[in-house]
C-alpha cells in the first residue's frame, strides 16, 4: 500500500532528515508533501484555521507535525485533524512530558523526538504505525494521574506541576477509567522499566504490553475529546 | 445560647457564665460565637435601649428638680468654721457691709423678736451628716440643733427675712437672709452629682444589657453608690443650714446602701467569672445578714448597731476579697486581681478613716473636715472603682493613671491630716502642702513605674523587626512553618497562657471576655504551596499568664505585627514568582533557540562521532533547560526516567544494563541535585559506552539514611583510572559531585572494567550552596532555592 505523506516542519535540514527518515521507514512512499509552516499546511489540507480538515479525494495517510511553529503551535494543527484518518505524529526537541501530552491529548498517536539518532527514529515510526507508540516515564505518571483524578488542568497544555492531583474535578467516565493491568503497565513504565521487562514482571506476553499502551492511547484520545466537549460545553463554545 | 454583646464598648463586667466559659473552651464554637456576634444586629435596639433612654432620661430629670429645690433653699450671707475650741466662727461674708463679722465667734441663731427658740451652735452643728457621730446623745444634739436652726430660717423666710445672729463677746447682729439661687450652688456640687449620674449610667446599662443576677447584683451597687453620691451633692448644696429630716433620711439611706454594697461585693466576687464551689452559701449567707443588720439599725439607731453594722460591712469586704483570690486560682482572670487590689486599698482607706473619726474627738474641726471631705475623697474613689470596673479591658493607660492619680490623693490626704496634727499647720497651707507634694511623687513615680511595670514594653520594635524578618526567611524555605513561627512570636509579645489557632474568619483583632481573650485573624498568604489553606484565626487567652488584660491596644499591635509579616511574606512570593517567570523565559529561549542550531548541526554533522557529541551537548542542554523551568522532582520519578533513557541508549550501543536501586525514604531533589545527578549518569554511561567499549554496565543507586550512593561498573577496557587524565566529560563529573558536596572515585573492577562510585552525604541538604561555592557556580546550578545571603 502506497503511503502519502505531510511533513510540516521549519527547518529544512530537519525536514530533508525526516524525510530520509519517512523513506527508510515505509517501503513504498507515493508523495512526500513538505509544508514549512501552518499556513502552508492548511493550505495543503485544504481548510481554514480553526476548521476542520476533511478526508479530500486522495488524502495523507501519515501526518508529521512539528510543535515548534513560527506561526502557532503544532497542537492547533492537531486539533483541527480530529476526523482526519491518518496517522498523526508530533515531532519536537522537547521530551519532557509538559509539552508532549497536550500533544497526546490533542489527539497525536505518537510521538518523535527529533534528537533521536537515525536508526532510533526509523525503528520508532515504524512501531507507532504499527500501532506500538512509545511512553516515556514522565508520560506514563501523567496519564496515571490523568485517569486517576481526571486532569482537566493539565488540557491545552498549561504548566500545571503533574505531580498534585486536583481534588476538585469529577471523576472520570467508565469508558475513561484504565483497567487494573493498563494501570500497572503505566506505573512500572512511570519507574522506567523496557516493555520486555515489564512483560516479564507482568508475566505476559510483548505484544499484550503494547495493546494495553494503545487502548490507553485511545481513551486518552477519547476522553480527552469528552473533556473538550464537556469544558467547551460549559464555555458556550459549542 | 447568647451571643455576646457585638460592639466591645457595651460588654457589660458581669458577663453571663456561659459567655465566659464559652470564652475559656478551647474549639472552634469560640471563633463561631464570636462571628456570629459580629454578625448579628446589635442588641441596644429593642426594650433594653428603651429601658435604658428611660432610666437615665428620669435620673437627668431628676439631677435638675434636685438643683432647683435646692436653689430655692435659704442661706445666710456668711462661711462658718469650726474652731479648735468646738465653736463656731465667721471666716467670710458675702458682702462688704458685713466684713466686721469677721472673726467672730457665733453662740446661736434666733428670730428678732424671739419668737422662735434660738438654736445653738457648736461645732458638731456643722457637719453635714450624722452617720458619723457615734454617740446618740450627740446625734440627737444635732438632729435638733438642725430642726431649730430650720425653724428659725423657715420662720424668717415666711416673715421679714431677718435673723439675729448672737456671738461670743461680741453685740448681736441682724442680717437678712435669702435664697441661694443657682450661683450659690457650688462648683463641688455639681461634680459631685454628675459622677452620680453617671456611676448610676454604668449600672443601669450594665444591668439592662444582661439579664441575670450577677449584673443585678453590680446594677444595686452602683446605686447605692450613686446614691450616697447624691447625698453627698445634697450636703454640699444645702449648705450647713441642713434640715434634720434630710439628715435622718441621710442616715438610713447610707445605712442600706453601704449594707447592700457590701452584698452586692460578696455576690459579685464569689460569682465571676465563674461561680465559685459554695457561691451559693457565701452570697445567701452575707445578704441575709446584711439585711437583719441593716433592720436591726434602722428600727434601733443606737452606738452597738452602727458598730455592729460597720464592722459587718467591713467582714463582708474581706470576705469578698477573699473569695476573689480563691476565684483567681480556679480561674486566672486578670480582672479578679485587678479588682481585688483596688478594693483591698479601699478598705484599708476605710479602716483608716474609721479609727481618726472615732479617735480624735480632741480637735473636734478636724472631724467635722474629715467627716466631709475625707468621707467624700473615699467615697468618689470608691465610685470610680465601680463606674470602671466593666471597662476595664479597654482604658489601660487610664487605669493606669487613675490608679497612680488614685494612690496620690490618699498620699495627699494622708500628708493633710499629718501636716496638720503634727505640725498643727494652717488649714489652708497644710493643704497647699500636701497637695503639691504629692503631685510632685506622683510626677516622679509615675515614670519609674510606667517603665517598671510588667509586660509593658518586652519587646522593642527592633527585636519585633528581627522576628518578622526571620519568620518571613524560615516561611520562605518551609511554608508548613507559618502556623508555628507566628504562635511563637505572639508568644515572646504577649506571653499567654495559652495560645491557638482555629478556623475561622475575622476582619479585624477583637477582645473577648471582657479582655481575657484576643482574637487576631491570621494573615492569608496565596502561593502555589499555601493557596489551599482555610482562613484561620489565632486565639489568645490571658496575657503575662493570667496576670494582665489584653488591652485594645494590644490587639491593634498584633493586627498590624500580622499585617506587617503578610506584607514580608507576599512580597518574598511576589519576588520568587518573578524570579521563577524570568528563568522560564531563559529556559525557553535557551532551548528554542539554541537547541534548533544544535539540531540543525547535528543533522549535518560530518561523522558519527561528532553527531554523537552534538547530541551529547543537546542532551544537557535540555537538562539544563528543564533544570530551570522545572520547580522540583522527586527522586524515585527522576530515577525512573534514568532507567529508561539509560536503557534506551545502551540497547542502542548493545549493551546490556544492569539496574540496582533501593531508596528508603521518599525525597525531593533539589534542581542542583536533579541537574547534577542527571549529567553525571549521562557521562559515566557515556563514557563506558564509548571510551571503555563495555559490553555490560551495571548502575547502582542507593539512598540510606540520608546518604545517597551511585555505582556505575562497566566490564570495558579502562584500567588504572588513578592515570587518567580526565577529559571535559569526566572533569563535568567532578565538578557536578564537587557542586553536591559529595565525593567520586574511580576504582578498578574485577575480572575487568572500571567503577566508578560517587557518595553524597549528607543528602538532603547537599545542594545548599556554600559562599565560596556561590561565585564558582555556573548555568543551571544557580536556580536553587536558597538566598545567596543565607550560608
Amino acid at each position: 500500500m502506497s503511503v502519502k505523506v505531510l511533513i510540516l516542519e521549519d527547518n529544512p535540514v530537519a525536514r530533508g532528515f525526516l524525510c530520509r527518515v519517512v523513506r527508510e521507514s515505509f517501503s513504498d512512499v507515493s508523495s512526500i508533501v513538505e509544508a514549512g509552516d501552518l499556513d502552508a499546511a492548511r493550505r495543503t489540507l485544504g481548510h481554514a484555521a480553526g476548521g476542520r480538515a476533511a478526508a479530500g479525494a486522495d488524502p495523507f495517510q501519515l501526518i508529521l507535525v512539528d510543535l515548534e511553529l513560527p506561526d502557532g503551535s503544532g497542537l492547533e494543527l492537531l486539533t483541527e485533524l480530529a476526523n482526519y484518518p491518518a496517522t498523526r505524529i508530533v515531532t519536537t526537541l522537547y521530551s519532557d512530558d509538559e509539552h508532549l501530552f497536550p500533544a497526546l491529548q490533542c489527539g497525536a498517536d505518537g510521538y518523535l523526538l527529533k534528537e533521536d539518532r537515525f536508526e532510533v527514529l526509523v525503528e520508532e515510526l515504524q512501531k507507532i504505525v504499527r500501532g506500538q507508540p512509545p511512553l516515556s516515564p514522565a508520560i506514563a505518571r501523567r496519564l496515571l494521574t490523568h485517569f486517576r483524578t481526571g486532569d482537566m488542568a493539565g488540557f491545552g497544555g498549561g504548566a500545571a506541576s503533574p505531580v498534585a492531583p486536583t481534588p476538585s474535578a469529577p471523576a472520570p467516565l467508565d469508558h475513561e477509567r484504565l483497567t487494573p493491568r493498563e494501570s500497572e503497565v503505566l506505573t512500572y513504565l512511570s519507574k522506567g522499566f523496557t516493555i520486555k521487562e515489564i512483560a516479564a514482571l507482568m508475566g505476559i506476553k510483548w505484544f499484550t504490553v503494547n495493546d494495553h499502551i494503545k487502548s490507553i492511547y485511545k481513551k486518552l484520545n477519547v476522553s480527552s475529546r469528552a473533556e473538550a466537549a464537556v469544558l467547551a460545553s460549559k464555555q458556550g463554545l459549542v | 445560647m447568647r451571643p455576646p454583646p457585638p460592639q466591645p464598648h457595651s460588654s457589660g463586667f458581669p458577663h453571663s457564665s456561659q459567655e465566659v466559659e464559652r470564652a475559656e473552651r478551647p474549639l472552634g464554637t469560640q471563633i463561631d460565637a464570636a462571628l456570629k456576634g459580629m454578625q448579628d444586629a446589635p442588641r441596644w435596639m429593642g426594650w433594653r435601649f428603651r429601658a435604658l433612654m428611660a432610666l437615665v432620661l428620669a435620673a437627668c430629670v431628676g439631677v435638675f428638680a434636685l438643683a432647683h429645690a435646692l436653689s430655692k433653699q435659704a442661706r445666710l450671707p456668711f462661711d462658718v468654721q469650726a474652731t479648735p475650741g468646738g465653736q463656731v466662727r465667721i471666716t467670710a461674708v458675702d458682702y462688704p457691709p458685713l466684713q466686721h463679722l469677721v472673726g467672730r465667734v457665733l453662740v446661736s441663731v434666733s428670730r428678732p423678736h424671739g419668737a422662735v427658740e434660738p438654736a445653738l451652735l457648736d461645732a458638731d452643728s456643722l457637719r453635714r451628716s450624722a452617720r458619723w457621730l457615734t454617740d446618740v446623745h450627740r446625734r440627737q444634739n444635732l438632729l435638733d440643733t438642725h430642726r431649730q436652726l430650720c425653724l428659725v430660717v423657715d420662720a424668717a423666710m415666711a416673715a421679714d427675712q431677718q435673723v439675729t445672729l448672737h456671738f461670743q463677746g461680741q453685740p448681736d447682729e441682724t442680717v437678712v437672709v435669702a435664697a441661694q439661687g443657682w450661683r450659690g450652688l457650688s462648683p463641688l456640687f455639681w461634680v459631685l452629682l454628675l459622677m452620680a449620674l453617671g456611676v448610676y449610667t454604668i449600672g443601669v446599662i450594665v444591668a439592662v444589657s444582661e439579664v441575670s443576677s450577677r449584673a443585678y447584683a453590680f446594677g444595686v451597687l452602683a446605686w447605692a453608690q450613686a446614691s450616697r453620691l447624691t447625698m453627698l451633692a445634697v450636703g454640699q448644696g444645702w449648705g450647713w443650714l441642713l434640715p434634720a429630716w434630710v439628715m435622718r433620711w441621710d442616715l438610713n439611706l447610707g445605712l442600706w446602701s453601704t449594707v447592700l454594697s457590701a452584698a452586692a461585693l460578696v455576690q459579685l466576687a464569689a460569682t465571676y467569672p465563674r461561680p465559685q464551689p459554695h457561691a451559693r452559701w457565701l452570697v445567701g449567707g452575707s445578704w441575709v445578714l446584711s439585711l437583719a443588720a441593716a433592720l436591726w439599725a434602722t428600727l434601733q439607731p443606737g452606738s452597738p448597731s452602727w458598730w455592729t453594722v460597720q464592722c459587718l460591712c467591713a467582714a463582708l469586704s474581706a470576705l469578698a476579697v477573699w473569695s476573689m483570690g480563691q476565684s483567681y486560682k480556679l480561674t486566672q482572670h486578670p480582672v479578679t486581681l485587678l479588682v481585688r487590689r483596688f478594693v483591698v486599698v479601699a478598705l484599708a482607706a476605710w479602716a483608716f478613716l474609721m479609727i481618726s473619726l472615732g479617735s480624735g474627738d480632741a480637735r473636734p474641726d478636724m472631724q467635722v473636715l474629715l467627716s466631709t471631705y475625707g468621707i467624700m475623697v473615699w467615697q468618689v474613689y470608691v465610685a470610680l472603682i465601680v463606674a470602671v470596673a466593666p471597662y476595664l479591658s479597654r482604658t489601660r493607660p487610664i487605669l493606669l493613671e487613675f490608679s497612680m492619680l488614685a494612690a496620690s490623693s490618699t498620699v495627699a490626704a494622708s500628708l493633710d491630716l499629718l501636716f496638720v496634727a503634727a505640725f498643727s499647720l494652717g488649714q489652708f497651707t497644710s493643704m497647699t502642702l500636701s497637695l503639691f507634694l504629692s503631685f510632685g511623687v506622683y510626677l516622679l513615680v509615675r515614670r519609674w513605674l510606667l517603665n517598671r511595670l510588667p509586660g509593658r514594653d518586652p519587646i522593642t520594635m527592633e527585636r519585633l523587626f528581627q522576628r518578622l524578618y526571620r519568620i518571613a526567611r524560615e516561611v520562605e524555605r518551609r511554608p508548613d512553618s507559618l502556623d508555628a513561627s507566628l504562635m511563637r512570636l505572639m508568644r515572646e509579645l504577649f506571653d499567654p497562657l495559652e495560645v491557638q489557632i482555629v478556623p475561622g474568619e475575622l476582619r479585624h483583632a477583637t477582645l473577648r471576655g471582657n479582655g481575657s481573650v484576643l482574637l487576631v485573624p491570621v494573615p492569608h498568604i496565596e502561593g502555589p504551596t499555601l493557596s489551599r489553606r482555610p482562613r484561620t484565626v489565632m486565639l489568645l487567652k490571658h496575657a503575662s499568664k493570667g496576670q494582665r488584660l489584653f488591652s485594645s491596644e494590644d490587639a491593634r499591635l498584633a493586627e498590624r505585627v500580622f499585617e506587617q509579616l503578610h506584607r514580608a511574606l507576599s512580597f518574598d512570593q511576589a519576588v520568587e514568582q518573578g524570579r521563577s517567570e524570568e528563568r522560564l523565559r531563559i529556559a525557553q529561549d535557551l532551548h528554542d533557540d539554541i537547541g534548533a542550531r544544535l539540531l540543525t548541526l547535528m543533522y549535518q554533522a560530518p561523522n558519527a562521532e561528532i553527531e554523537e557529541y552534538i547530541r551529547h551537548t543537546i542532551q544537557d542542554l535540555k537538562t539544563l533547560t528543564r533544570g530551570l523551568a522545572a520547580q522540583s522532582h522527586s527522586l524515585t520519578e527522576a530515577a525512573g526516567e534514568w532507567k529508561r533513557d539509560l536503557s534506551q541508549r545502551l540497547s542502542a550501543a548493545r549493551c546490556e544494563l544492569d539496574w540496582h536501586m533501593s531508596v528508603d525514604d521518599e525525597v525531593m531533589l533539589t534542581m542542583v541535585q536533579w541537574s547534577s545527578l542527571t549529567r553525571i549518569l549521562r557521562e559515566l554511561v557515556s563514557n563506558a559506552i564509548s571510551h571503555a567499549r563495555a559490553t555490560q554496565v551495571r548502575v547502582s543507586l542507593t539512598l540510606s539514611q540520608d546518604r545517597l550512593t551511585l555505582s556505575v561498573t562497566d566490564n570495558g577496557l579502562g584500567r588504572e583510572p588513578a592515570t587518567w587524565s580526565h577529559g571535559l566529560g569526566l572533569g563535568g563529573v567532578r565538578k557536578r559531585v564537587k557542586q553536591l558536596n559529595g565525593s567520586v572515585r574511580w576504582s578498578e573492577a574485577e575480572p575487568k572494567g572500571i567503577s566508578c562510585e560517587v557518595v553524597v552525604e549528607p543528602f538532603s541538604t547537599s545542594a545548599q550552596p556554600t559562599l565560596t561555592q556561590q561565585t564558582t557556580v555556573q548555568g543551571g546550578a544557580g536556580g536553587g532555592n536558597t538566598h545567596p545571603g543565607l550560608a
